[in-house]
């Protein structure tokens, strides 16, 4: 934190000390939350447990600051700008974004390179604006556990065109991200703004190859960066997706569809060191044709499918701007297991299928537009030793925007 | 129940009273206050003929054009910052 405010301040003291063509704003957010998750359904692993036998888990409430963001904007002239994000929240400081713009034809063709967040949907660019969307947690494309792909690449061409007001934004990307050598990731989004009397429509694409890609960990050391999963030797996988936000006076819609396919080699030395007792039947059944200590190295091609609606309503009042709203996620990957720790999760990762849908709902309240205090409660839904298991969660979150 | 759908209903298919006022200078082409207000709504900084868009110190944004216009800085985004009257400025003062 210390280390933070520290570059607050040199920031601060740099754009003031510019030439008067360099505009430079420091601004950023913090953000407190806490979540309590009900008993979470398990099954003690290996090929034993009878079916319908599933065993509940307790979970402590958390208490955690997801985000402490210090942000810097700068521009030179209307050709050049730069922008840097960095996130406090844990131990060290995290370079979110850091990237430099140039303007090659105006609006039409721009040229940014660094480290920043590619655009894919309606949330990747928007994760860090929590103050100012409808929900507490991401879409299950972007959530940590299970990414479809890597939330930051290196460099982008894009652009928008205006028509008539409306606007028309396209880009293309390439970076590192999992790439196993000299390949050449590729990504792209193309997204059509109406704006109406009353009404916003957007309506886009994303897409990414990945070329051949390697996993960014090892098992035991966590969830993945990207889409391939800690055990494979090698993936190569394509991300297809479309969405649509309206917008229309005070309501909201958005809703997603995205598909990853996977052309895959597991390692089954990984496999191996993952063990029996970690993975359910179906799992071990899948990953290693039902034994996992005779593994061995193997072909996969796999689908991970993922959609979403989220919408809200809001009301102003005199206490401040309240917005109920509604999502529904649903999300599936057979090739997932459910300790985290060895690149699986646990919520696709305790199902027999792979399959999960998530149904929330929560309000956020804005007494003033730098505040928005979200609470909402989730319920889990899947399929567990052949029987339906639900669990709930609830979560909120207090968010603050700061600007110097 | 009833009455929060006739509500909501009634908000959702209701007209804007939002009017945008402004002041153009000397070099900006005519421009209808709609275009303007929809170049607004996406937190543009430009107009299409290249002139800046700023607003006039002291203008109440609306809190609808304000949560778009956080949203887009807080993902490195630029948006019409405060300025004043220029020849190449459209001066947004009031919503």
């Amino acid at each position: 934190m210390r280390k933070i405010i520290g570059l607050a301040v040199v920031a601060t003291i740099a754009s003031s000390s510019y030439a008067s063509d360099v505009k430079t704003n420091v601004y950023g957010y913090i953000e407190g939350y806490v979540e309590q998750v009900e008993e979470t359904p398990q099954r003690s692993g290996g090929t034993s447990t009878a079916e319908g036998d599933v065993s509940k888990k307790a979970n402590a409430h958390e208490f955690d600051t997801p985000n402490v963001n210090l942000m810097v904007k700068s521009r030179k002239g209307d050709k050049y700008s730069s922008y840097l994000n960095l996130n406090a929240s844990g131990e060290t400081v995290q370079t979110r974004n850091a990237w430099v713009e140039m303007k090659l034809k105006q609006d039409l063709l721009k040229f940014r390179i660094g480290k920043l967040y590619r655009p894919f949907g309606l949330y990747n660019e928007r994760l860090d604006a929590v103050p100012t969307y409808i929900g507490i947690e991401p879409p299950e494309l972007f959530d940590g556990d299970h990414l479809l792909l890597t939330r930051t690449t290196n460099m982008l061409l894009h652009g928008e065109m205006d028509l008539s007001g409306n606007t028309l934004r396209y880009s293309l990307t390439t970076g590192n991200e999992e790439r196993k050598s000299g390949e050449v990731p590729v990504g792209g989004d193309i997204r059509y703004t109406h704006v109406g009397m009353d009404s916003v429509l957007l309506v886009g694409t994303s897409f990414y190859f990945s070329n051949t890609a390697a996993p960014t960990k090892k098992v035991g050391e966590g969830s993945p960066d990207g889409g391939v999963v800690n055990w494979m030797k090698e993936d190569d996988y394509k991300v297809l997706g479309l969405y649509l936000e309206y917008t229309r006076n005070a309501f909201k819609f958005q809703t997603a569809y995205y598909e990853a396919n996977h052309d895959a080699t597991r390692d089954g030395s990984k496999l191996q060191s993952i063990g029996t007792e970690k993975l359910n039947d179906e799992q071990i059944r899948r990953l290693c044709n039902g034994n996992m200590s005779t593994c061995a190295d193997s072909e996969v091609n796999y689908m991970v499918k993922t959609w979403y609606v989220r919408t809200g309503y809001s009301f102003e009042t005199s206490l401040g701007e309240v917005t109920p709203y509604i999502q529904y996620d649903f999300y599936e990957n057979p090739e997932t297991i459910a300790e985290k720790k060895d690149g699986g999760d646990n919520e696709a990762g305790i199902a027999d299928d792979g399959a999960f849908t998530k149904q929330t709902l929560g309000v956020v309240f804005r007494p003033d537009s730098q505040l928005a205090i979200k609470l909402d409660a989730s319920s889990h839904s899947q399929e567990i030793d052949g029987s339906n298991e639900t669990y709930s969660e609830v979560r909120s979150s207090f968010s603050y925007i700061w600007s110097l | 129940m009833k009455k929060l759908l006739i509500i909501i209903t009634a908000a959702l298919f209701s007209i804007s009273a939002f009017a945008i006022e402004f002041e153009k200078g000397a070099n900006v082409k005519d421009i209808h206050p709609r275009m303007l207000r929809k170049l607004l709504i996406q937190g543009k900084t430009k107009a299409p003929d290249g002139s800046k868009i700023k607003i006039a110190p002291g203008t109440q944004i609306p809190s609808n054009y304000r949560k778009k216009w956080d949203e887009i800085k807080l993902s490195g985004g630029d948006v019409p910052s405060e300025g004043s009257a220029a020849a190449d400025v459209i001066l947004i003062k009031g919503f």
